[in-house]
């Protein structure tokens, strides 16, 4: 089930975004990722995940968050929503489409001092 | 069975139900609905328990943990501030301000949460209700606090702090750490949350609806003045770090050509992988950094890239105007992206540095400029300390970006604390390793390489001789060996903050990775990561100052509001490029370096916007029905108000003319110095008047408002979204 979750395709994972009910799917199920393994070890009696597991599930689920802060901060899940709200599929032409849609807003943004 | 049904037996529902409603809500009708949708939808009590480790821990556990980090912090504030005659470790500063941040962060803002701002659980967000997969979208709150931080952090949390090291690194750091916690950190975290109440409403559209159209008015000159200031002394920090230094010059110069090259990548080749590009472009930029070594070695392209500031400063203001004016995107964005890249790891390598080599400050806790006379920037520690460093402490700047992107990102109001009160303290974080790195350096060093060439003198002996005499010895030879270990001719008279900020920033690096050897391209590596985001808000800022000019021209004439017409476009970007210029033009022809100049009046425009961002929270907080908790915006308020005024009055009236602008014109006057020197003088006299004057114009309009609200003369009416019941919460519930 783990790997099952783990091993989604890229596509699937981006077409997801942060939305709202994307975000859960997105970010919960890391946190789903220890709740079904605990699940898993108190139906197969006194077995208890070891340490190493954990520590494991721990890293798999802080790679996940910090590879969804930069897809957010590099506008790459933006695109992934532009596409899913579009119906349309990754190429050069639908890429261009979101660059002009995306610099209207950004040149409207100030930077930071 | 209902979830309800196998709910904990009662006394224990009761004691989760007090523990939840304490730590969202103090509201009475929040609390309510947070029962109701408890009782209706039987899943009462796994909100949010899942990750608080402390809720485990007994009661006594806590106490006990949170005694240890507060004393742990008040060891370590109470070392740095009472050593003396002894050089510190840099770990006391990250001490004393990680547990002051934690501290802050676990009660203030709990305190500030819970009973100012009553949030609530159950309210939907702008982005939940107006979701439309492009501004408006329910983002989970790590990747907004990613987000928020990356838009928050710029080139002023690193320049500030190194240029108020000249106070020595006491005042400085206390600065930012108790700023951030009670100051900035409060204000971009009740300015994020009034504009998720407002659907994501802007500083000014909140001022304007909240104060009146005079406040509405001055928020949007105050943003205006601030873009202008902001780019014209950022781009005097480009300047002085790239002059006379082929090496950085063509190091700038590559990422243009690399920035196409990804544009071109990212379009053609692997559309919409940014990440992908940005890394590659990274080794690009590392291998520019090498090739900056050979150029600056080859006596023929050394002479090509050497350029001088007033060649510098005309390049760059094309540069702006081109980023303005024209349809340029595959150089910016991707520039964009890369840039951001560069500031992040950077980031994380400098504080990862940092905690490696724990390096000792030898920078002396206060130094004898405390009196007002460094050859940084002239003036007292109050109020100018409290000027120079605005970014890092309290930003003015920040609640635009609290006001901005943020609010339409956020899922639920719970996590308005975590994203801007969590977000400045990491910006803070960064201030005081900007400290850290000027501190390592020798304070000799730190005042040969920050004092202008009309204070200290040209020639490398008698800089070294007067900077001896102020009891921080130095010799040229040790500077000339200094340059050349970080690969250029000079490092004397390298104002701005950046050159100093970067020698630091390579003496903690080169002591991690590389050794003494590699310092040159640490050195260079700091110059490129400062300039690259420098450039980058110069770009942004110019096309934005284009648009807000574009917006007020075109109630006078509605072609000029019109953001496709050519005509229009010309002209609002050469309106908006001429004035950074002219700051950036005046700076660099000031011979006491422009900083002196232009960083002050930065940091007043700055506290300035702080002032309307805080005088428009305390309005609500009262129009809440919340007065008796005003004191949490209005003490930031007065302190901000006290400093700008101090420091304005400095500025125009003071008899000292390295302070006082008029005194310097008048000496200038006197000596028969030139026109165009004595008119900027005069002119930047009046811009600070202006800007003093609309302070107080938006603290009395505040202030009648606050009045009429408080005696009953006006109905409190706050302007908020009407409640909406959020779909989210009872969504993970399930």
């Amino acid at each position: 089930m783990i790997s099952a979750r783990v091993s989604q395709s890229r596509s699937q994972e981006l077409s997801r975004g942060t939305r709202g009910a994307g975000a859960p799917a997105r970010i919960i199920p890391a946190v789903n990722v220890a709740s079904s393994g605990r699940d898993q070890t108190a139906s197969q009696g006194d077995r208890r995940p070891s340490p190493m597991g954990s520590l494991f599930a721990t890293i798999r689920r802080s790679v996940a968050l910090l590879r969804s802060i930069l897809q957010e901060v590099f506008d790459e899940s933006a695109y992934a929503r532009f596409l899913e709200r579009r119906q349309l599929s990754s190429s050069r032409a639908a890429y261009a489409e979101f660059c002009a849609e995306r610099d209207q807003t950004r040149a409207r943004r100030p930077r930071c001092c | 069975m209902s979830s309800y049904e196998s709910a904990p037996k009662a006394d224990t529902l009761r004691l989760h139900l007090h523990a939840e409603i304490g730590r969202y809500v103090s509201d009475y009708h929040a609390a309510l609905r947070l029962l109701h949708v408890w009782l209706a939808h039987g899943v009462p009590f796994r909100h949010n328990t899942r990750h608080r480790i402390t809720d485990l821990m007994p009661k006594i556990v806590r106490v006990l943990l949170w005694g240890i980090v507060s004393l742990l912090g008040a060891l370590a504030l109470a070392t740095i501030a009472l050593h003396r005659g002894e050089q510190i470790n840099a770990l006391w500063l990250v001490v004393a301000a990680v547990a002051t941040y934690a501290v802050g962060y676990r009660f203030y803002s709990s305190f500030v949460a819970a009973k100012v701002l009553a949030l609530d659980p159950l309210r939907a967000t702008p982005a939940e209700r107006l979701d439309n997969g492009r501004d408006f979208i329910p983002t989970n709150k790590w990747v907004v606090f990613g987000h928020h931080f990356a838009a928050i952090a710029g080139p002023g949390p690193l320049v500030g702090p190194v240029l108020a090291a000249q106070f020595g690194y006491l005042p400085g750091t206390l600065w930012i750490i108790a700023g951030a916690v009670l100051g900035g950190c409060v204000q971009d975290f009740v300015i994020l949350l009034f504009s998720v109440r407002r659907d994501g409403k802007s500083l000014t559209e909140m001022a304007k609806s909240e104060i009146g159209p005079l406040g509405g008015f001055i928020a949007y000159v105050a943003v205006l003045s601030i873009i202008i200031i902001l780019l014209g002394a950022t781009a005097l920090i480009v300047v002085n770090a790239l002059k006379s230094s082929p090496w950085g010059a063509f190091t700038i110069a590559m990422t243009m050509p690399i920035a196409v090259l990804m544009g071109v990548y990212l379009r053609r080749v692997r559309p919409g992988k940014v990440l992908e590009t940005s890394i590659l472009g990274f080794i690009l930029v590392i291998a520019a950094i090498f090739g900056g070594q050979w150029v600056s070695q080859s006596p023929n392209w050394a002479a090509v890239f050497t350029l001088t500031a007033p060649t510098l400063a005309i390049l760059i203001i094309i540069y702006g105007f081109a980023a303005s004016a024209l349809p340029v995107w595959l150089l910016l964005a991707p520039r964009d992206y890369l840039s951001t890249f560069v500031k992040l790891g950077t980031i994380a390598m400098l504080a990862l540095g940092i905690v490696a080599i724990h390096p000792t400050l030898h920078m002396p806790p206060l130094t004898r400029f405390a009196d007002g006379s460094g050859p940084v920037f002239a003036g007292k520690i109050f109020p100018f300390a409290f000027i120079t460093i605005a970014c890092g402490a309290v930003s003015g700047f920040h609640s635009l970006i609290s006001s901005g992107t943020t609010p339409k990102l956020i899922r639920r109001e719970t996590e308005t604390r975590f994203v801007g009160y969590g977000g400045m303290l990491a910006e803070s974080m960064v201030a005081i390793m900007a400290m850290i790195a000027a501190s390592v350096l020798q304070p000799g060093v730190y005042f040969a390489v920050n004092s202008p060439a009309g204070i200290v003198g040209q020639a490398p002996e008698a800089a070294s001789a007067v900077i001896t005499n102020w009891g921080f010895p130095v010799n040229a030879a040790q500077m000339a060996s200094l340059a050349h270990a970080v690969g250029e001719q000079t490092l004397f008279n390298r104002t701005g903050g950046a050159p100093a900020f970067a020698v630091g920033m390579a003496q903690i690096f080169s002591n991690t990775l590389g050794g003494q050897a590699v310092m040159a391209l640490w050195y260079h590596f700091a110059i490129m990561f400062e300039a690259l985001f420098i450039l980058t808000i110069l770009d942004a800022g110019t096309r934005v100052g284009r648009f807000m000019l574009q917006d007020f021209l075109g109630h006078i004439w509605k072609p000029l509001g019109r953001t496709s017409w050519y005509p229009s476009i010309l002209f609002t970007s050469a309106v908006v490029v001429n004035c950074w210029g002219f700051f950036l033009w005046q700076g660099v022809k000031d011979p006491l370096g422009g900083i002196n100049s232009l960083w002050p009046l930065f940091g007043i425009c700055n506290q300035l916007l702080a002032t309307v961002a805080l005088c428009v929270a305390t309005t609500i907080i009262i129009k809440m029905g919340r007065a008796r908790y005003l004191l949490v915006t209005l003490i930031p308020l007065c302190w901000l108000v006290a400093v700008t005024f101090t420091a304005s009055w400095h500025k125009i009236l003071d008899p000292n003319p390295r302070i006082g602008f008029l005194a310097h014109a008048r000496q200038l006057v006197a000596a028969g110095g030139n026109a165009r020197l004595i008119f900027n003088d005069r002119l930047d006299a009046a811009v600070t008047s202006v800007l003093v004057v609309m302070v107080a114009m938006i603290l009395i309009e505040s202030a009648g408002e606050w009045s009429r609200v408080l005696s009953g003369r006006k109905i409190a009416e706050v302007k908020e979204t009407p409640f909406v019941m959020t779909q989210l919460a009872i969504e993970e519930q399930a």
